[in-house]
């Protein structure tokens, strides 16, 4: 398949998924009283069935763009939107708000403030400690990204084992990372906010490429790496921070889609990211799907099924090579 | 093999022997909120000398010094207690083993189901050396229970959703009592149905809004985020009925019938399981009323 006929298929793959997934459930719709806009169905439909869907879409979306994005960034093929730290940052911003039972502020949940509020802080942390006069360099953003997830996991270890057993319970929950529908107009603003800065990160796709197989080939090729590094690294911090706001840390997607898409398709970012960023959305929506239908009206995190799916089907591929 | 018939039967009757001249312990550390409950409530409160961080009732533990939790109870904690019974949950932990080596008594209970609790009050009081009174307190509990049931008899059952997880501020990521949880047999002495309760789902399981509203529970009471103090319980109860209140398409919303729980007892798989069901019996009784 050539390179143009793989986008076409991803993006197939993605608004399949939007148009597919809303119809599983846990219960099953009843399609006439959907046509006649009846209750509860429509509202099912609507406000949790769609929601959901989309978010798992644009959260899956997101967490792959930004490990491919790490990846290209870093050079390391085993980074993720985690390596950065930024997102450990959000998840003890988060963890911080469900011990300390904060209120929701302005319809926003306090999970999602304390994990905004801890991106935020980890990032302005990151770059003050690794900002020279000539720029951010990735091999001190790696060192210091490394150095915060410790950090901040050392510290939410701390706060869950001083908290009570229901902060504790929650907390434990919130790791696991699972979607939930939320409320339509709180999802636009992420569909838009995602969009906008993946469209930010594909749009350098030809200097991700030079800058993924080294920093001085980038460089005498006409790519600012200083430039290019500070964008990427603000870009994909903020698209992982927002995302583990409103998802939690759902793990796997963001390592293994990039991994299957470079396998498979292309190492080229510029055909890789878009690709990433349609499969990883596609696939984290499935597996959310297949979560909440496998043992109805029970659920599975969609994290566990992404990872009982793809960890041996990435194996798989790996041997087959 | 008549030989060793014999050495079987000598040994059984030694070890009884020991069990018979076991002192009565002085000094017990509780591992978690239902054992020390359960002590407290077979008159022993003056002999706990530790318990874990998570006890917060009656008043009295508050002074008491922490070990640690049920999941990781802090053996060195516990020694430094000078205990002569320490009693714990069944779980990863290696704490008996350990406290054995230093010839300290464990006792192991169970949690989980109310013959559970039953199961625990009598360990416990085994344990302590008052098995009589562990044996009167599970009749006592069985007995008001069963009154409970026959004060709901002639009433139309109501379903009952019990949520005991959710993420903080939302109604979103559901954990809720099913089968095989004392709260489901808390829901079934008050008189109720579990909406979760068909057998061969998980024990807490995890449910979307959009189950809730297909369940359509009449009553719905939620110990999901009700924060740690009692002031804190009795702040958060209007919110967390609220919220209840305005998510679309619930009966039980809409009915006024969503209690968001102000007291320990909902959680704790201890002999205040009674107070949960009493008060769970009431919210039935007023959701049967015309109003």
């Amino acid at each position: 398949m050539t390179s143009r006929m793989w986008l076409g298929t991803a993006v197939v793959a993605f608004v399949g998924a939007a148009l597919v997934l809303p119809f599983i459930g846990p219960s099953a719709l009843d399609l006439a009283a959907l046509a006649r806009r009846q209750e509860p169905d429509w509202s099912i439909f609507v406000q949790l069935r769609i929601s959901r869907t989309l978010l798992g879409l644009f959260a899956g979306a997101a967490l792959s763009l930004g490990g491919a994005l790490f990846q290209a960034m870093l050079r390391d093929s085993l980074a993720t939107p985690y390596t950065l730290g930024v997102s450990t940052g959000a998840s003890l911003g988060a963890v911080v708000a469900i011990a300390a039972g904060w209120n929701s502020h302005a319809s926003l949940p306090p999970t999602w403030v304390g994990a905004l509020g801890g991106g935020v802080i980890a990032l302005a942390l990151v770059v003050g400690v690794t900002a020279t006069r000539e720029g951010l360099a990735p091999y001190r953003l790696l060192l210091a990204g490394i150095a915060l997830n410790s950090v901040c996991s050392a510290l939410i270890l701390l706060v869950y084992s001083v908290t009570s057993l229901s902060s504790s319970f929650a907390i434990t929950r919130w790791l696991i990372g699972s979607l939930d529908a939320m409320p339509l107009p709180q999802l636009g603003v992420f569909v838009v906010f995602t969009v906008a800065t993946g469209v930010l990160i594909v749009r350098e796709g030809r200097s991700w490429t030079l800058l993924s197989i080294g920093e001085t080939w980038a460089a005498t090729r006409g790519v600012d790496v200083m430039r290019l590094t500070r964008v990427g690294y603000l870009a994909g911090s903020a698209l992982t921070a927002v995302t583990v706001a409103v998802a939690g840390p759902i793990g796997f997607v963001g390592l293994m889609v990039p991994h299957l898409v470079r396998v498979r398709v292309s190492a080229d970012a510029r055909v890789l990211m878009p690709c990433a960023f349609c499969f990883g959305g596609a696939l984290l929506a499935v597996c959310d799907a297949i979560g909440r239908a496998v043992v109805a009206p029970a659920e599975v995190p969609a994290g566990a099924i992404t990872a009982c799916i793809g960890g041996p089907y990435l194996v798989w591929l790996v041997r087959r090579r | 093999m008549r030989r060793l018939a014999v050495l079987l039967a000598v040994s059984l009757a030694l070890s009884a022997g020991v069990l018979a001249q076991q002192p009565i312990p002085r000094r017990i550390v509780s591992t978690s909120p239902s054992i020390t409950e359960t002590l407290f409530a077979l008159g022993l409160g003056d002999r706990v000398v530790g318990v874990s961080i998570y006890c917060r009732y009656p008043e009295a533990v508050n002074r008491l010094p922490k070990v640690g939790s049920f999941l990781k109870p802090d053996a060195e904690r516990i020694v430094r207690l000078d205990p002569d019974l320490v009693i714990v949950h069944a779980g990863p932990h290696t704490v008996p083993q350990q406290l054995a080596t230093m010839h300290i008594r464990t006792a192991t209970v169970d949690k989980g189901t109310l013959d559970g609790i039953y199961a625990s009050i009598r360990t416990i009081g085994r344990a302590a050396g008052v098995p009589d009174r562990a044996a009167s307190l599970a009749a006592d509990i069985e007995r008001r229970l069963q009154a409970t049931r026959a004060s709901s008899t002639g009433l139309p059952r109501r379903k009952v959703l019990i949520v005991v997880g959710r993420e903080p501020g939302t109604l979103t990521n559901l954990i809720a009592a099913g089968p095989g949880s004392f709260l489901h047999d808390v829901i079934g002495a008050a008189g109720g149905v579990n909406v979760l309760g068909d057998a061969g789902l998980p024990e807490y399981p995890q449910i979307s809004m959009e189950t809730a509203i297909r369940l359509s529970p009449d009553v719905i009471v939620d110990a999901g985020d009700m924060g740690d103090t009692v002031e804190e319980h009795r702040r958060r109860q209007p919110l967390t009925e609220q919220l209840w209140r305005n998510a679309p398409n619930l009966t039980a919303g809409r009915s006024g019938n969503v209690h968001a729980v102000t007291s320990d007892a909902f959680v704790v798989p201890g002999p205040r399981v009674v107070e949960a069901a009493e008060t769970l019996a009431r919210w039935l009784s007023a959701a049967s009323r015309p109003r």
